[in-house]
Formats: C-alpha cells, sequence, structure tokens
C-alpha cells in the first residue's frame, strides 16, 4: 500500500472569520479529506512547514488574499498546491486571478491525484 | 371592480377608490436586480409590487450594504416617500424580478386624504412596514447569521408564494450583509439537514418547518399572516 492509499490528501483552509473557516473545514472533512486551518498567509506558510499540502481552499475576501497568493506561489513546499476557492455563482472554468473557483466541495476531486472517498 | 390588482393594499380599496387611483398607475415590469432609487436622490416613483419583491437597502460610505425591509404583494416601496416625498429614500433593489404598479410619488401622494379607504390602509401598512423594519433591525443586532438567512429565505418564500427562489449566493450575501463564502457554508449546512436544496442561481425550501426551526423568533413577528393579524 502506497502513501497516498493510506492517507487522504490534506487540504489547507486559509479564511480568517472562525465560523465559516469551521464551516469550510466541516465541508472538507465531509468529503473525506484530511484538512488543516490557518487564519492568513503567515500561518499558512507555517503549516506547510511541516504538511504536505495538496490544495489551498481560500475565498476572495481574506484581507491577506493577494499576499497569501503570492507568496503560496514563491514558496517551494506550497508552489505546487492550487488555490482554489468554492464559489456557487461561477460558471466553469472560471478563474478568480490565480485561484481556481469551484462550484461546491466535491469539485476539489478533480484538482487531487487520489482515488475520491 | 373586475381585474383587481395583484398588491394587497389596492386591492383590498373600495371600488370606488381603486377607481380613482388606478388612472395613475401604470404596470411595470421589474428585472432582478434592477436598482430603483438611489439612497441621496429623492424618490420619484413608488411601487406596488404584485409578483415582483423589492428590497430596502441601507448603503454604508465603504460601499457595503445591507437590506433592512422586504417589500412584496403585501405593500408599497416604499412608504416613507410617500408620507414625506423630502426625506431621502433608502435605496431599492429588486430582488424577485416579476410585475408591478407604478405611481409618481407626487401625484399619488395627492390622493392620500381624499379618501377613507385608501388613507386607513397606508396608515396601517405603514405600522407594519415600521414593525417589520425595527425587527430586522433588532434581529441583526443580536441574532446569528444562520437564523437570520433562515428568516430572509422564508419572508421571500412568503412573497413569492412558492419555495424556488432565483438567487445567488453573492446575492444572498448582499441582501445579508455577509461574506459570500460564509453564504456558501450556511447554504451547505442546510443543505445537509434537508431544510433546503441548492442549484446554481436557484434554491428551494425543501423543509420550510425545518427553517422556520432554525430561523429566530422573530419570524413569528415578521411573518405576513401574523402581520395581516395585526391589521
Amino acid at each position: 500500500m502506497n502513501d497516498s492509499e493510506k492517507r487522504p490528501p490534506t487540504i489547507l483552509i486559509v479564511e480568517d472569520i472562525d465560523w465559516i473557516r469551521a464551516g469550510m473545514k466541516r465541508e472538507v472533512e465531509r468529503q473525506g479529506y484530511h484538512a488543516l486551518e490557518a487564519r492568513d498567509d503567515t500561518e499558512a506558510l507555517a503549516v506547510a512547514e511541516f504538511e504536505t499540502i495538496a490544495l489551498i481552499l481560500t475565498e476572495e475576501e481574506v484581507p491577506t488574499f493577494d499576499a497569501l497568493v503570492d507568496r503560496c506561489r514563491a514558496n517551494s513546499a506550497l508552489s505546487k498546491a492550487p488555490v482554489a476557492i468554492i464559489n456557487a455563482d461561477a460558471e466553469d472554468g472560471m478563474r478568480y486571478g490565480e485561484a481556481y473557483l469551484l462550484p461546491d466541495y466535491a469539485a476539489i476531486a478533480s484538482f487531487l491525484d487520489y482515488p475520491r472517498p | 371592480m373586475n381585474n383587481r390588482p395583484l398588491n394587497k393594499i389596492l386591492s383590498e380599496l373600495p371600488d370606488s377608490e381603486l377607481a380613482r387611483v388606478m388612472p395613475l398607475l401604470k404596470p411595470v415590469s421589474l428585472a432582478a436586480g434592477e436598482r430603483l432609487s438611489e439612497g441621496d436622490a429623492r424618490n420619484r416613483f413608488i411601487y406596488f409590487p404584485e409578483t415582483s419583491v423589492i428590497s430596502v437597502f441601507a448603503d454604508m460610505s465603504d460601499g457595503k450594504t445591507a437590506e433592512v425591509g422586504m417589500i412584496g404583494f403585501e405593500g408599497i416601496a416604499e412608504v416613507t416617500s410617500l408620507l414625506d416625498s423630502r426625506q431621502p429614500s433608502q435605496s431599492l433593489n429588486v430582488s424577485i424580478g416579476g410585475k408591478a404598479l407604478r405611481a409618481s410619488t407626487e401625484d399619488f401622494a395627492r390622493q392620500i386624504f381624499d379618501g377613507d379607504g385608501l388613507q386607513q390602509r397606508l396608515l396601517e401598512y405603514a405600522a407594519s412596514y415600521v414593525a417589520h423594519v425595527s425587527q430586522r433591525s433588532a434581529c441583526a443586532v443580536l441574532h446569528r447569521l444562520k437564523q437570520r438567512f433562515a428568516i430572509w429565505l422564508l419572508l421571500l418564500a412568503d412573497r413569492l408564494k412558492g419555495d424556488v427562489i432565483e438567487i445567488t449566493q453573492e446575492q444572498i450575501g448582499e441582501h445579508l450583509g455577509a461574506r459570500r463564502a460564509g453564504i456558501t457554508v450556511l447554504v451547505a449546512e442546510l443543505q445537509a439537514v434537508g431544510a433546503i436544496a441548492h442549484s446554481r442561481g436557484r434554491l428551494r425550501i425543501v423543509d420550510r418547518s425545518k427553517l422556520e426551526s432554525i430561523a429566530c423568533e422573530c419570524y413569528s413577528a415578521l411573518a405576513l399572516d401574523q402581520q395581516q393579524t395585526l391589521n
């Protein structure tokens, strides 16, 4: 059994408002993924030092959104992890700057090389 | 009078008074998202929604907005401009597109004191509108977004007389003064408990009683049947 079969991918949730972050974590876990949390870009980079992050899930109204995207792209541990935003109103393939817009939490699977839990 | 308007205030007028005001009213079709007035401009028209729903927004200087009132077939958008046309109106936005009857505020205001029925109906409605806005204000301060979201859905459904609401999550966020990401979380939560179903731009109330149990006590004061009982 290889590593990816043993443990679901880790999604790093970056959100400054506690109750929204808790809700995002609950939805990510409901999809069967492992979720880690950060309040801003600095916390996100600190978490990434110790964990392999498959995808960064955030939202465009996080005050440090631009810094988060820039710092993730420049960070060797995070540069390959896509940044995604859940946006139920977005059309297929739409992006917000560097971030991919996903219609729902189930769409996270399309970004991961991992069998759908 | 045949073909009475669907708007409750107009439809409940005595025939003679309805015949007097009908020439002032023009049927209009309102599109969802249409802005009917600006907060800093004098309101030139009043609207009697029939199948449309109009929201009253308070606008902040930083561009943030929040809905403070909702007006459907039961009311007038908005009644304070009729009582004092010098008063700058708040912003009126069409939440749900549909039909309405529109009149010049100035022309309609002249008719208010010419008939007992119209005067009485307007005063009753003004009282219930003030009660609605007051309750929504207290609710916004005291209650959680999840409860306010549930109430807001119920208020809309009451005015649509249906369970399907054509609205995006971004629009919901604007109405409730909340981030879209927060609305996404709440929609997922209400969907998981079976209260609503959501697909892009369309939300359906699946279990009304479940939604009522999530809403705070304010819904019992804000529900249209309660306002009608008071009147």
